[in-house]
C-alpha cells in the first residue's frame, strides 16, 4: 500500500467519524443543511392569513350552531415549534420539530398551523418530536362537518378525504370539517370540503378536502400543551 | 479530483432531492448516487459517502429502518461488485432499480402494489440520475 493511499485511508477514517459524530449527537446540522438545500416555497410565519382565519371562523361557527353546550370556551395553550426536518421519501408525511418532552410536548398532542390542526405528536425526544401530518397515508381521526356536525373519518393521504359520512348527510362544498378525535381539542378546523362523492362501496358518502396552507412550505407550527 | 467530483455530485443529487421535495415530487437522488459510487470507489470512500449521505437524509434523531436500508443497500451492492466485479454499463442501471424495488418492498410494499405511479416516477428520476452520475465518472477515470 502506497504512503498516499494510506494517507487517504486516514483521511476518510476522520471524515466517517466526523460524520459519525455529527450524525448521533448533532442531527440538527444535517436538517440545517437540508433546509438550505430544500429553502424555495416557504412560508416563515405561522400567524393567521385572511384565508385560514375565515376557515377558523367558519370551524368556531359550526360549532357554535352545532354544539354549543360543548364549545371549548377558550383555545388550548401553544408551544411555538420550528419544523426542523420532514420524512425524506414518500411513503410517510411526518415532521420533526424542535421541541420535545424538556419544553412539555407529550405524544398525542395536535398540531396546529394558522389555527388549522396538521397533525399529531407521534414520538418525542427530550428537544425534538415527530409529527404525524393528516397527510400521512396511516393518519385517521374522527371529525365532524358543517353547521350540522355530521360524523366522518379523516383518512390522511397526499390528498387527504372524509369518508364513513351517512348518505343523510347533507354535505355541501365550503362546509367546514374540524376535529372530533378523542384527546384533542373538540373543533380545531382541518379544511373544507372540495367535493363530495359516493364511497367505492356506495356505502357511505365521502367528500376531498382543501386547504389554505401548503404543507411543504410550513416552517413553524404551534403544539397544543398537554 | 475523483473524490472532489464525487463529493461535488454527492451535493448536488442533495440539493436536487430536497428541491424537488419541496414542491412535492420525491427521487431518491442521493440512494441513486450511492449505488453508482458502489461501482467506483473503495470501502473507505463509500463508507464516507453512506455516512454523508445519512446525515443529510435522516429526519429524525433516532435511527429507523428507511435509514438502516439506505446504507445497508449501497454497502451490498458494493460487496456484491468486489465479489464479482459486474459489467458496469448494464450493472449500474440494475443495480439501481433493484435496489429502489427492495427499499420500497421492505418499507412500504402497499405503495409499490398501490401507487405503482409514484414508484415508476422515482424509478424513472433514479435512473436518468445514476446514468448521469456514471457518464460523469466514467469520463473521469
Amino acid at each position: 500500500m502506497t504512503r498516499e493511499r494510506k494517507s487517504n485511508i486516514v483521511l476518510l477514517l476522520c471524515l466517517c467519524i466526523v460524520l459519525l459524530i455529527f450524525i448521533v449527537f448533532v442531527p440538527s446540522y444535517g436538517w440545517r443543511l437540508r433546509q438550505f438545500f430544500a429553502s424555495q416555497n416557504v412560508v416563515s410565519s405561522d400567524s393567521q392569513s385572511v384565508a385560514a382565519e375565515n376557515e377558523t371562523l367558519k370551524a368556531q361557527l359550526a360549532q357554535l350552531q352545532a354544539v354549543q353546550a360543548q364549545m371549548p370556551t377558550s383555545l388550548p395553550t401553544t408551544i411555538r415549534a420550528m419544523v426542523y426536518s420532514r420524512y425524506p421519501f414518500n411513503f410517510k408525511n411526518e415532521l420533526t420539530v424542535n421541541v420535545g418532552t424538556e419544553q412539555g410536548v407529550a405524544t398525542g398532542s395536535a398540531v396546529l398551523f394558522q389555527g388549522a390542526l396538521i397533525g399529531q405528536v407521534q414520538t418525542v425526544w427530550p428537544n425534538a418530536a415527530l409529527v404525524q401530518t393528516i397527510f400521512d397515508n396511516g393518519f385517521k381521526m374522527p371529525v365532524r362537518i358543517g353547521a350540522r356536525g355530521y360524523d366522518g373519518l379523516l383518512q390522511g393521504s397526499s390528498y387527504p378525504t372524509v369518508g364513513s359520512i351517512a348518505h343523510a348527510a347533507a354535505v355541501n362544498s365550503g362546509d367546514i370539517v374540524y376535529a372530533a378525535g378523542a384527546g384533542l381539542p373538540y373543533g380545531l378546523p382541518i379544511g373544507e370540503v372540495a367535493a363530495t362523492g359516493t364511497s367505492a362501496d356506495s356505502l357511505f358518502e365521502q367528500a376531498s378536502l382543501s386547504f389554505t396552507y401548503d404543507i411543504n412550505s410550513i416552517q413553524t407550527v404551534a403544539i397544543q400543551e398537554p | 479530483m475523483r473524490l472532489a467530483i464525487a463529493i461535488l455530485i454527492l451535493i448536488l443529487a442533495s440539493a436536487l432531492q430536497f428541491w424537488f421535495a419541496g414542491g412535492g415530487m420525491f427521487f431518491n437522488l442521493i440512494f441513486a448516487t450511492l449505488v453508482v459510487f458502489a461501482f467506483f470507489f473503495d470501502f473507505w470512500e463509500m463508507a464516507a459517502f453512506i455516512l454523508f449521505g445519512v446525515f443529510v437524509v435522516n429526519w429524525q434523531p433516532a435511527i429507523s429502518l428507511e435509514i438502516f436500508l439506505f446504507a445497508l443497500i449501497p454497502l451490498v451492492i458494493f460487496a456484491f461488485h468486489s465479489a464479482f466485479k459486474f459489467e458496469r454499463w448494464i450493472a449500474v442501471p440494475i443495480a439501481i432499480a433493484l435496489g429502489l424495488s427492495i427499499f420500497y418492498l421492505v418499507i412500504a410494499p402497499q405503495s409499490l402494489l398501490g401507487d405503482s405511479a409514484a414508484f415508476l416516477e422515482d424509478l424513472c428520476g433514479s435512473l436518468i440520475w445514476g446514468a448521469a452520475v456514471f457518464l460523469a465518472l466514467r469520463r473521469r477515470e
